[in-house]
């Protein structure tokens, strides 16, 4: 049976898109597929449950049989950082040995999620480097490529943990990067023996949030239908320019959501002429019937909230970055995505696993 | 066209009631009031008389036939009085009724299912929402205004019902007439497209106005407006132009105001005479329905004092026209007949003390000169005037001669008889002279229009499914702008010149492809979130060696990362020097109205600060892009000024109808730039340095 850590060195870099990357096609190609999250950093609390949600989603996404405390079995809760600050230890090693022995069983394959960071963990003596080494599961490490930056950090993740590092998959790399990383990025770091498992160019329909999302963030009252809220947003636009400038400015970028003020119909006009897939106005102030009209024939969707634009921008713009990856046309995007770039023969070389 | 609706033998109320409070009394009392001949029938639900005259229950309960029905009741039954219109065979509505897209939600629906419904019947339809209509030469007046407009050959559409009353209002007492009055309301049919081709060749109409506030098919309106204005000026007047302008417009009309230079340049290539004030507006509508067409643009000012022919000197100048020069006759004979200190050249000042004998032996003079096109009589009212044998020297020598005659009087009190005579005698006069002027600088705008040829195009060839293909990778990868590499393709498959240039993604790659290229070379940032390159130190000029093309690369990335350290940055863009030459933008921005918008101006502080750009709408015709580019300021810089050669313009005329042709093929282009198109001395070309292109 082969184990492998997805592990990352910050956070939002695609690690849960990876991780359900690998299973389904993992699951495709025959393979009897186990997953867990060794440790959940950030955890939900519903009235009558404290469950990581992602482990939650991916548990039923692959109708995994193993219960979710089996899963997700060591929660950092408040409650449980106050224990151990007052010198309370539990071994959570064991906790974690025990739910993967029983995860693991009759399993071909076992792919781990990491923590975001290389320190988060450390509390619970589970960090990336602990959790390798317990478990004997190989690392990929999973980089979004925005500079050479990003070399040193690999680099230093093989100088610490050495062989268990497996090899990388570089995400989100900018069309134009591309050449630069597979002529030379890519070599240099097979020189340095860290295979490349593959480079997935940049996709802003993976990068975007859904309305429903922003909405949530948001708050405020929602103008127009609940199912139009499944569109998805790439980007943030600011109306606050003079109607005749505002056109030009709106057609930069497809897809986004234009904040502008209640009162501006101009803008909002401007706007709905263009890619947009949300209109939030601020200050409280309804839109006028003819921008109503207009959205509902191009079926946007219009949040009013009573936050004035700045802080509305600044409340949208805390979800970008931090994606969702829970919708299913975007699985199956990057989905598509890894099937083109990843090289899945070399991992499943490199784990030892025979289809 | 739209005979049903202006000259119809029989009209049918719907909505007439027996009460006089009631808006349908007031119509079916006004058609019934002023002279209309042909027959009317008030419908009504139950009144078996209204107004003395027999009420119908329905339409379809009328035994004769119905050629026009006015609707006004309530917007709920509209749907099924027009379907028994419908079925009754009736050709033309005038919806009054509101209650329709204005008011949103349903009413969009309701006025969506009432054009359905018209356009299934084959009728036309003028509203809903809106005033009426009034003619006066079947003396039809259906409207619920309260005034019938005196007879006249000014046509006039409005966009609002309210402008409408309050002109009319306003007309009456000056004893301004009308041919046509409409008012458009909603425009769910009959739009201003359909009234200026049904007023296209009207020989009841010598020129006609609209006042727009939204136009709805740009396209459209170019085109027919540019057929009519060959015959029968349109001056119109837009409201909602300036920033606060197009605010208040949106709100009101609930449509995204098209763009100031759309407007400009669509009254431009179409032959309309823009109209900024509403005095304005009259002001050349009087002169076009009072006054022959100017047949070119010397003109001869007559006055009795030197103040006012001073400043009506100054005006003609400023407005493009010219003071005429006297032939020796002309001058010979204001000699002879006029005092020692008159003045007997243009401007002719008959002296304070003139009374209409000296008038005559001016105004007579000037309207022989063959070297005059146009007269404006100015007169102070003084001690000796004897005004009303003056305005009747006026009266004798303007009429049955080829040349237009305006005055201002100027003055009010002692004035009152006089200007009343100057108006019915349809003398146009205008209170400052010059009003007078640029009314006349306009009559001989139009006379040149009618006068162009017919417009020429020109087409290149292109690799049309290159750019087709391009375009359809752009799309598939969800992204709207062009990369600056893709850009280049579109341009070099449109036949434009480009310097070699490559993306390099390293300082050593910049080395090499500058040694490829050749020192020294130009390096530019290239990321899609930095769009001033140049302000922010992203571009290096003069690139001599390898070493340099190494450092340049990193300082101009470290400078591009700390100007925004997220910014997506594609690599460093390294590029042939071309010589330097004089920088020249052309850009296009699609308008949701009238389609491409193409500008060109000089590039630089030129555009930034001066805002130095003319717009042209796309399809550009050769005596266009001509008159687009003589048209900004700056042009004396392209045409060479003290000894400095020439630039190439023909080259950049070229540039423009290339891109016109590029945006023409694919409408999909929203936003297109090309800056700087460095143009060299004549004959010599122009290159495109940098463009930027957005897709829908």
């Amino acid at each position: 049976m082969a184990t492998l850590y997805v592990a990352s060195t910050e956070t939002f870099v695609g690690k849960s898109a990876v991780c359900i990357g690998l299973l389904r096609r993992m699951q495709q190609d025959g393979f009897n597929i186990g997953y867990m999250k060794p440790v959940s950093v950030s955890v939900t609390h519903t009235p009558d449950a404290v469950l990581d949600e992602d482990a939650a989603f991916i548990r039923d996404h692959f109708g995994l049989k193993e219960a979710l405390n089996q899963i997700a079995p060591v929660l950092i809760t408040p409650g449980v950082v106050e224990t151990i600050l007052r010198g309370n230890v539990q071994s959570y090693t064991r906790v974690l040995r025990d739910a993967y022995l029983n995860v693991s069983r009759g399993k071909d394959v076992v792919v781990l999620e990491g923590t975001n960071t290389w320190s988060e963990g450390a509390l619970v003596d589970l960090t990336a480097d602990q959790v390798t080494d317990l478990l004997e599961a190989p690392g990929l490490l999973v980089s979004r490529f925005t500079s050479t930056l990003n070399v040193d950090t690999i680099l230093s993740v093989q100088r610490y943990v050495g062989d268990r590092l497996l090899g990388v998959v570089l995400n989100q790399v900018e069309d134009p990067q591309r050449d630069f990383v597979q002529t030379r990025v890519a070599p240099f770091l097979e020189a340095r023996g860290i295979p490349v498992f593959g480079a997935l160019p940049h996709d802003s329909t993976l990068s975007g949030i859904s309305v429903e999302e922003l909405l949530e963030q948001l708050g405020g009252q929602l103008i127009g239908r609940r199912e139009w809220c499944a569109k998805t947003v790439e980007s943030l636009m600011i109306g606050a320019m003079g109607a005749e400038a505002s056109l030009s400015f709106f057609r930069r970028r497809a897809n986004k959501a234009v904040i502008t003020g209640g009162d501006r119909t101009d803008l909002q006009l401007a706007a709905l002429q263009t890619s947009t897939n949300a209109l939030v106005l601020t200050g409280n102030i309804k839109p006028s019937f003819q921008v109503i009209d207009k959205a509902e024939e191009r079926e946007v969707p219009i949040i009013v909230v009573a936050d004035d634009t700045l802080t509305a921008v600044d409340r949208a713009e805390n979800l970008f970055g931090r994606v969702r990856f829970r919708q299913a046309s975007k699985l199956t995007r990057f989905t598509e995505l890894l099937d083109a770039h990843f090289n899945f023969d070399r991992l499943y070389e490199a784990l030892g696993m025979q289809r | 066209m739209l005979k049903a609706i202006f000259t119809p033998k029989s009209v049918a109320v719907i909505g007439a009631s027996p009460d006089p409070s009631r808006l349908g009394n007031r119509v079916l009392k006004n058609i019934l009031e002023h002279g209309y001949t042909g027959s009317v029938y008030p419908i009504h639900p139950t009144a078996t008389h209204v107004l003395e005259r027999t009420a119908y229950a329905s339409v379809l309960a009328v035994p004769d036939p119905i050629d026009l029905a006015v609707i006004v009741i309530p917007a709920q039954y509209v749907l099924g009085v027009v379907e028994e219109c419908g079925q009754k065979g009736v050709k033309g509505l005038v919806v009054i009724s509101a209650g329709f897209k204005e008011v949103g939600g349903a009413g969009k629906d309701l006025e969506h299912e009432l054009t359905e419904r018209v356009k299934h019947y084959g009728m036309r339809m003028i509203g809903p929402n809106c005033l009426g209509i009034i003619d006066t030469i079947s003396n039809l007046n259906a409207s619920f205004a309260a005034l019938m407009p005196e007879d006249g050959n000014i046509a006039f559409m409005s966009q609002s019902g309210a402008m409408c009353t309050a002109i009319l209002d306003w007309s009456k007492p000056q004893g301004i007439g009308f041919s046509r009055f409409v008012s458009l309301g909603n425009k769910a049919d009959v739009d201003e497209v359909a009234l200026l081709q049904a007023w296209n060749r009207d020989e009841h109409s010598k020129v006609i106005l609209a006042y727009l506030e939204s136009i709805s098919d740009g396209p459209g309106f170019i085109a027919t407006a540019r057929e009519v204005t060959k015959q029968t000026p349109v001056v119109a007047i837009k409201a909602g132009t300036t920033a606060a302008g197009t605010r208040a417009a949106s709100s009101h009309t609930g449509s995204l105001a098209g763009s100031e230079s759309a407007y400009e340049a669509a009254f431009a290539q179409s032959g309309i005479l823009r109209a900024h004030t509403m005095s304005e507006l009259f002001d050349l509508a009087l002169l076009f329905a009072y006054q022959p067409l100017i047949h070119g643009n010397r003109l001869a000012i007559v006055t009795n004092a030197g103040g006012p022919g001073i400043i009506a000197t100054d005006v003609v100048e400023r407005s493009g026209m010219q003071m005429a020069g006297f032939t020796a006759e002309t001058i010979e004979q204001l000699q002879a007949k006029l005092p020692a200190e008159a003045n007997v050249f243009n401007p002719i000042d008959v002296i304070g003390d003139a009374t209409s004998v000296r008038y005559r032996i001016a105004l007579e003079a000037a309207l022989a000169d063959p070297n005059v096109d146009g007269v404006v009589v100015l007169l102070t009212p003084q001690a000796q005037s004897d005004l009303i044998e003056t305005v009747q020297v006026i009266i004798d020598l303007s009429q049955d001669q080829p040349k237009p005659v305006t005055t201002s009087f100027m003055g009010g009190y002692s004035l009152g008889p006089a200007l009343a005579l100057l108006n019915q005698n349809r003398i146009p006069n205008y209170l400052f002279p010059e009003r007078a002027v640029q009314s006349l600088a306009a009559m001989y705008r139009q006379y040149t229009w009618s006068q162009r040829p017919e417009p020429e195009y020109r087409t290149f060839t292109a690799d049309r499914e290159r750019v087709r293909k391009l375009f359809a990778e752009v799309r598939a990868a969800g992204r709207v702008e062009l990369g600056e590499i893709e850009a280049r393709e579109v341009i070099e498959a449109y036949g434009m010149r480009l310097p070699q240039s490559h993306l390099a993604s390293s300082p050593d790659e910049a080395a090499q492809i500058a040694a490829k290229i050749g020192f020294p070379v130009v390096m530019k940032i290239s990321s899609p979130d930095i769009l001033h390159k140049s302000d922010i130190g992203g571009v290096k000029v003069g690139v001599a060696d390898a070493a340099q093309a190494r450092d340049t690369f990193e300082l101009i990335e470290y400078r591009a990362r700390k100007y925004s350290p997220d910014a997506r940055i594609w690599g460093v863009l390294v590029q042939e020097m071309v010589p330097k030459g004089r920088e020249v933008l052309v850009g296009v921005s699609r308008d949701p109205q009238f389609g491409p918008l193409i500008g060109v101006g000089m590039g630089g502080i030129y555009v930034e600060v001066l805002k130095d750009i003319a717009f042209r709408l796309a399809p550009i015709s050769t005596q266009e892009v001509r008159e687009q580019l003589r048209s900004i300021r700056t042009y004396p810089l392209l045409a060479g000024v003290r000894g400095e050669a020439p630039a190439d313009i023909a080259a950049i005329e070229e540039t423009v109808l290339r891109v016109n042709q590029l945006v023409t093929d694919f409408p999909e282009i929203v936003e297109m730039d090309i800056n700087p198109l460095v143009v060299h001395n004549e004959g010599e070309g122009a290159i495109v340095l940098d463009a930027r292109i957005i897709l829908q």
